[in-house]
């Protein structure tokens, strides 16, 4: 391994975990009522994104780890979020040079998409390990998702370059 | 040193990330041993919570600096007027309660459980919106333990399921998850009251055609099972559907307490046995 590459992979990693800690704290800020249902769910964006931009190295491990302290914050059972953003990495991997190439508008459809089956996956793996039940609700942050995409790709693209990851 | 951010076939490192998710899965969901590694790194997480709490504690600073004097001095007024009020109401209850001691003594019944009051703050972050739960700032430190019962000043809100060092969470009565064992106060007719997930609803299920229950009922904890202490109010029945041919009748109730706009909330706590046992013990010694 060259110098050159192992100082990319240390940038990489600084990028990866500030980006997601900054998707950690706007994931638990407090709403008002009007937007809560429609907040996106920032963490699967910042993995996508990574596991887009980088496929070799963001995948699935990296997913699970920041996919098992969200459920650390947010108290729930261990495993499922992992497993789901786990799954999300695996999917946007092996697609990362079909979703590449697509336009602006077009990835947002997918990035709808890929989330979709992420919250699928997690909301029937709940039903499963504890109470839960999927309600008309659960599906309106798609909605945020979608309409966030383009920006969030936007300021993590300048985060990327800021930090000279190829 | 094992890198993570190596080069790595996709298959492998999903298929290694599958097993232990679902090992991770089956032991939390039967056991407990996850709860000490959680612990520790929720501490550990503590600067993403205080961070996410930023911005509305500055919101806070911003109403309560901008709030115009005469409004404080109503609102004062206000807090006197029911100060004063429940000061000469707290009185009578004395009064009240030491001839219900007697009462109960002359039937030879057991004392009622005397329950100790803990104030706890909600935390200002938003834990979860696909479940039902609150987050407190009150843990482990402050004696907190799970199966806890939590009210506000009007009624019921839920229980502590889940105990961290510095904050629990609570689950609340209309969690699809959740049951309470209640009773009608109008009759005294016992019944389970369910969550439905959707926030101002429960259903009771499990009255038959002819049970006595009309809207306006007024449903109290029944302390059945042990958690709840009885005679807390917790909902009020709004919709009484009576289908032919069906066993039992559709109730619907509404929460009494504030679920979603209450700031502050109580945690009960039962008093030690053995204090118990010593105020049991002080009159026959007189």
């Amino acid at each position: 391994m060259s110098p050159n590459t192992s100082r990319s992979s240390t940038s990489l990693f600084f990028a990866v975990a500030l980006s997601s800690f900054i998707a950690l704290v706007l994931t638990i800020v407090q709403l008002p009522a009007w937007l809560f249902h429609f907040w996106p769910d920032w963490i699967a964006l910042v993995i996508i994104y990574w596991a887009l931009i980088s496929p070799g190295r963001v995948g699935p491990f990296v997913a699970f780890v920041i996919g098992t302290l969200l459920e650390v914050l947010f108290v729930r059972k261990f495993g499922v979020l992992g497993l789901g953003f786990a799954t999300l990495a695996f999917i946007v991997n092996a697609t990362h040079q079909q979703l590449r190439v697509l336009s602006i508008w077009q990835q947002m459809i997918f990035v709808g998409m890929l989330i979709a089956i992420f919250k699928l996956l997690t909301g029937w793996l709940y039903g499963i390990v504890s109470d839960f039940t999927i309600t008309r609700e659960y599906w309106f942050s798609l909605v945020g998702d979608v309409l966030i995409w383009p920006f969030a790709f936007i300021l993590l693209e300048e985060l990327r370059r800021k930090a000279r990851i190829r | 040193m094992a890198n993570p951010f190596r080069k790595n076939s996709g298959w492998s490192q999903f298929g290694l990330v599958f097993v232990i998710s679902i090992i991770m899965m089956v032991v939390d969901s039967k056991t407990a041993w996850l709860n000490a590694p959680r612990n520790v790194m929720s501490v550990a997480l503590t600067p993403i919570q205080y961070l996410a709490s930023i911005p509305s504690s500055i919101g806070r600073l911003f109403t309560s600096s901008l709030t115009a004097e005469p409004d404080v001095q109503i609102a004062y007024d206000n807090l006197r007027n029911e100060y004063f009020k429940l000061k000469s109401e707290t009185l009578l209850l004395r009064t009240l309660e030491e001839e219900n001691q007697d009462l109960r003594a002359l039937l030879d019944a057991s004392e009622r459980l005397k329950e100790k009051i803990t104030l706890a703050e909600l935390m200002d972050v938003n834990l979860d919106r696909d479940n039902h739960r609150i987050s407190v700032g009150r843990g482990l430190r402050d004696r907190v333990y799970e199966g806890q019962a939590v009210i506000d000043d009007q009624g019921v809100i839920g229980q502590v399921t889940e105990v961290m060092p510095l904050s629990s969470i609570v689950v609340l009565i209309t969690d699809p998850g959740h049951a309470l064992p209640v009773q009608i106060e109008r009759n005294g007719l016992r019944t389970i009251v369910y969550g439905t997930g959707s926030v101002g609803r429960l259903r009771v299920p499990f009255l038959n055609q002819n049970s006595d229950i009309k809207v306006g009922d007024v449903l109290i904890s029944s302390g059945l099972g042990g958690r709840f202490p009885n005679g807390y109010p917790v909902a009020i029945i709004d919709d009484v559907k009576v289908i032919q041919d069906e066993k039992f009748i559709r109730v619907t109730a509404k929460p009494i307490a504030k679920l979603d706009r209450s700031n502050h909330v109580l945690l009960l706590s039962r008093e030690k046995p053995k204090t118990r046992q010593a105020i049991i013990d002080s009159p026959e010694s007189n």
